[in-house]
């Protein structure tokens, strides 16, 4: 096991120098540069002192040496750099956001699994009732809509038209400590993405199940007189979440990419805010800081669900 | 299930209405944050905001956008007003008890001016050729050439703390810290900063001019303005500024408890052309592209009747030089079609002119600013259609905009300037300003306007200055270096316990200049 963890460890190192490669590369070659200092006003600058302020940034230099020096400061001193705009280190920066995305990420997924698992149980013990029939047609029909429109659909019902909860923001004036007023302001986006990543969960979960369901073991467990409730929950569903702590890690790029979007649409000031001001300011090291920060996530998501699986499931062994 | 969570949060979270805000505390909304409190690298409207709370410059700006004494007690100048004599006040401190003298301001102006440390506004003062010390509290500026705004915004650039920056390295300045721990000579002082959320401000008790009445001041950075019309309709906050014409819409006139400012500001919104292509050299091509746009339905439509029809180029919110005394462009579409006809475009099959075989076609761009920008290309685009002149939108993001506008890339430009107290335009109009050189990216050229530029410059009279700028906008209007749209109102919300002197209230950054004087009710 703990070979099979080093292996896997020192694999992830060159996907990340290629991720990381491939991320500079785009954005040192998308049109438009830093912005944020050099913006149009700043014309009134000599163009002496122009050069110099490429200079000071790195910026004078083409994308694959900036690349070489932001690598080597990473490596070298562990140095995410510091931001264009302001001057600070990035990983102060991201540090000081990630709080909040964590907070969103872990409410929506508390609010995911609380329902994917029973209705998928359901769905599966009560195989083609219309109870069944239905969540399959809520999974499928949520399953393609794009997080960012129903996070508008949700923030016009929601709030603009119900006003149960506010429309966007972390706290309300006042309330930067309260959570109950944080959980209030993240309701929406949470439930927001929990929608959209419900119907993998459900269709997951019910597969899982009917597997699990054939089992001699659980033929046995009813022929010993075992009622329904205790077959179902404690011998069956034990096996069907394997499958389900899998999907944990794997589902995890698609929750982050989601969460970054719904944070700019509700104008929660976590790291998708961060990055999406980011990438429009071109402020590459706060961008690059947070790619490498989510796809070594990413990463982690992964391996931690092949441990996690083999810890659950005896069966399987990796050496 | 979901309805269930959702009823319960709701109605948990409803009773956050109505706080109470204590007695010694300013509630202020802004709708973003600073990236830094560094004067060295703030090129944003937040930064210069919450800067002049901390920091104060030798020369402020005074209720008519006159200079007025501030850290310097007087100044004068030499018949060619090459060399400047400035006096200073004494027994002035810093937040942090160091007291300023005639150092700080020679560290200061050495800063700015050094091309290492990269401030983006160096080449605006790079006349200033040489600071020195005549004595603690009397310094010398040596100019490379006059410069009729020395006074007005060479001398109104915020005075650095020399014991503490004086130990950086030049080129250190960006990443030094400065720009989150500020430590000024002005009202207040910066005792505590959370990113995109919130900004608390104590006054000064040191401060030279006399305490500060209010004692604190907490700026809300509020993200969505939808939130801070509640807030202030909530009674959770004391002053909203800059208010969205959106948000201004609900909130007008009907709350008892509310104070409304409403003033002309100094912006204004226009399309710029590229005066290098054949088609916008011709001045009755753009003349056409003005009479033909439709601006009073504009203003009274997609603005709400909230702007003013821009009719030159110095806005409405600067009554000191604004002359409205030039050739006006009513909406006009046959006037507009007749200049289009006499400049050899006739209507060709389509509905697009055309001469010599080639369309009247170019193409406006846009940075991707939200739906009212949208709205007004597309306005645009439906009149100039009208005339018989084809005009294809292209929206970009920021930066790239940015680009493609500095690299003179571009036929048409939604854009616009102002925010500065002076008509001065000799960096956007001039011949001698193509990009890279400056900021004229439309190319545009007129030697008669170059030369009333140069004049007002090098023109320190008040009363030959007003006669030189006012021949400016007589020559601009008549030769329209931009398809102008409309000048924008500056809108403020303040409670009702708030005390201030309208009269003295400046719009936009300035609105903050009095702070010092504003109180609290009990």
């Amino acid at each position: 096991m703990t070979t099979y963890i080093v292996r896997r460890v020192l694999g992830a190192i060159p996907l990340l120098l290629v991720i990381t490669l491939i991320s500079y590369a785009l954005m040192g070659l998308a049109p438009g540069g830093p912005t944020a200092l050099l913006t149009r006003e700043a014309h009134a600058m000599t163009p002496a002192a122009r050069e110099q302020m490429l200079a000071m940034l790195g910026l004078n230099r083409p994308w694959y040496v900036q690349y070489f020096y932001w690598l080597s400061a990473l490596v070298l001193h562990g140095n995410l750099g510091t931001s264009y705009v302001d001057g600070r280190p990035v990983l102060e920066k991201i540090l000081e956001k990630l709080p909040i995305t964590v907070e969103l990420l872990g409410l929506s997924q508390l609010l995911t699994l609380a329902i994917a698992i029973p209705v998928g149980v359901r769905s599966a013990v009560r195989r083609n009732s219309l109870f069944d029939h239905a969540a399959t047609v809520v999974a499928f029909a949520t399953y393609g809509i794009p997080v960012f429109w129903l996070g508008l659909m949700m923030i016009d019902l929601f709030a603009l038209h119900l006003h149960w909860f506010p429309a966007s923001g972390y706290a309300s004036l006042g309330h930067a400590h309260d959570p109950l007023d944080h959980l209030r302001h993240l309701i929406l986006p949470a439930v927001t993405l929990s929608i959209v990543s419900l119907a993998g969960w459900i269709r997951y979960q019910r597969g899982a199940m009917l597997n699990v369901l054939d089992e001699p073991y659980v033929r046995t467990a009813r022929s010993k007189g075992l009622s329904e409730r205790v077959v179902i929950y404690r011998h069956a569903l034990r096996n069907a979440l394997i499958p389900t702590l899998t999907l944990l890690g794997l589902t995890l790029p698609a929750l982050v990419g989601g969460a970054y979007f719904l944070e700019y649409v509700f104008s929660i000031p976590g790291m998708g805010y961060l990055y999406l001001t980011a990438v429009f300011e071109r402020d590459y090291p706060t961008v690059m800081g947070i790619t490498l920060l989510t796809a070594v996530l990413v990463v982690l998501g992964n391996l931690l669900a092949d441990i996690a699986y083999a810890v659950a499931d005896p069966r399987v062994r990796y050496d | 299930m979901l309805l269930v969570v959702f009823a319960l949060a709701g109605t948990a979270g409803c009773s956050s209405a109505q706080a109470h805000l204590p007695a010694d505390t300013l509630v202020a909304l802004e709708a973003g944050d600073a990236p830094t409190l560094s004067p060295l690298y703030s090129t944003n409207y937040y930064s210069t905001v919450y800067e002049n709370l901390v920091m104060d410059p030798l020369v402020n700006v005074g209720g008519h956008f006159q200079p007025i004494p501030w850290l310097a007690t007087s100044w004068s100048s030499g018949p060619a007003h090459l060399h400047w004599t400035v006096h200073l006040r004494r027994g002035v401190t810093f937040s942090d008890g160091a007291p300023f003298t005639s150092k700080d301001v020679v560290f200061s102006y050495d800063t700015y001016l050094n091309p290492k440390v990269g401030f983006p506004y160096q080449g605006q003062f790079a006349y200033i050729k040489k600071v020195t010390a005549l004595g603690p509290y009397t310094v010398r500026f040596d100019l490379s050439q006059t410069n009729a705004l020395f006074v007005a915004e060479g001398l109104n650039l915020p005075i650095l703390p020399q014991h503490i920056l004086g130990k950086i390295p030049p080129a250190q300045m960006h990443s030094s810290g400065f720009g989150e721990h500020p430590v000024g000579t002005g009202p207040y002082t910066l005792v505590r900063w959370r990113h995109d959320d919130e900004l608390i401000f104590q006054r000064n008790p040191h401060w030279w001019h006399g305490l500060p009445r209010i004692p604190r001041i907490e700026i809300r950075v509020v993200l969505n303005s939808q939130s801070e019309s509640e807030a202030m309709e909530n009674g959770n906050a004391d002053f909203y500024d800059g208010i969205p014409t959106s948000s201004y819409a609900l909130l007008r006139g009907d709350d008892p408890n509310l104070t409304y400012v409403h003033l002309p500001d100094l912006y204004s919104v226009f399309l710029e052309t590229n005066d290098a292509l054949p088609g916008l050299r011709d001045v009755r091509v753009r003349q056409a592209m003005i009479y033909g746009w439709d601006r009073e339905a504009l203003v009274k439509g997609l603005l709400h009747g909230d702007a003013i029809v821009a009719t030159g180029i110095v806005p409405h919110g600067l009554p000191e030089w604004y002359d409205p005394n030039v050739k006006r462009y009513p909406y006009d579409p046959a006037k507009a079609r007749a200049l289009l006809e006499a400049a050899g475009w006739r209507m060709g099959s389509g509905g697009v002119r055309e001469r010599d075989g080639k369309p009247l076609r170019f193409t406006l761009l846009m940075p991707n600013a939200g739906a009212a920008a949208a709205d007004l290309g597309a306005d645009y685009q439906a009149d100039m259609r009208a005339i018989g002149i084809a005009i294809d939108v292209k929206m970009l993001d920021y930066a790239t905009f940015i680009e493609d506008l500095d690299k003179s890339d571009f036929q048409i430009a939604y854009t616009g300037w102002g925010g500065t107290t002076d008509p001065d335009e000799f960096t956007f109009l001039d011949s001698s300003q193509f990009p890279p050189t400056g900021n004229n990216a439309g190319h545009y050229v007129n030697h008669a306007v170059d030369r009333v530029l140069r004049a007002g410059l090098r023109e320190l009279n008040p009363v030959k200055r007003k006669a030189l700028y006012d021949r400016m906008q007589v020559l601009t209007a008549e030769d329209p270096p931009v398809i102008w749209a409309y000048d924008v109102y500056y809108r403020a919300a303040f409670s009702k316990r708030v005390e201030f002197n309208g009269a003295h209230l400046l719009p936009d950054q300035y609105i903050w200049n009095n702070v010092w004087d504003w109180s609290l009710r009990p």
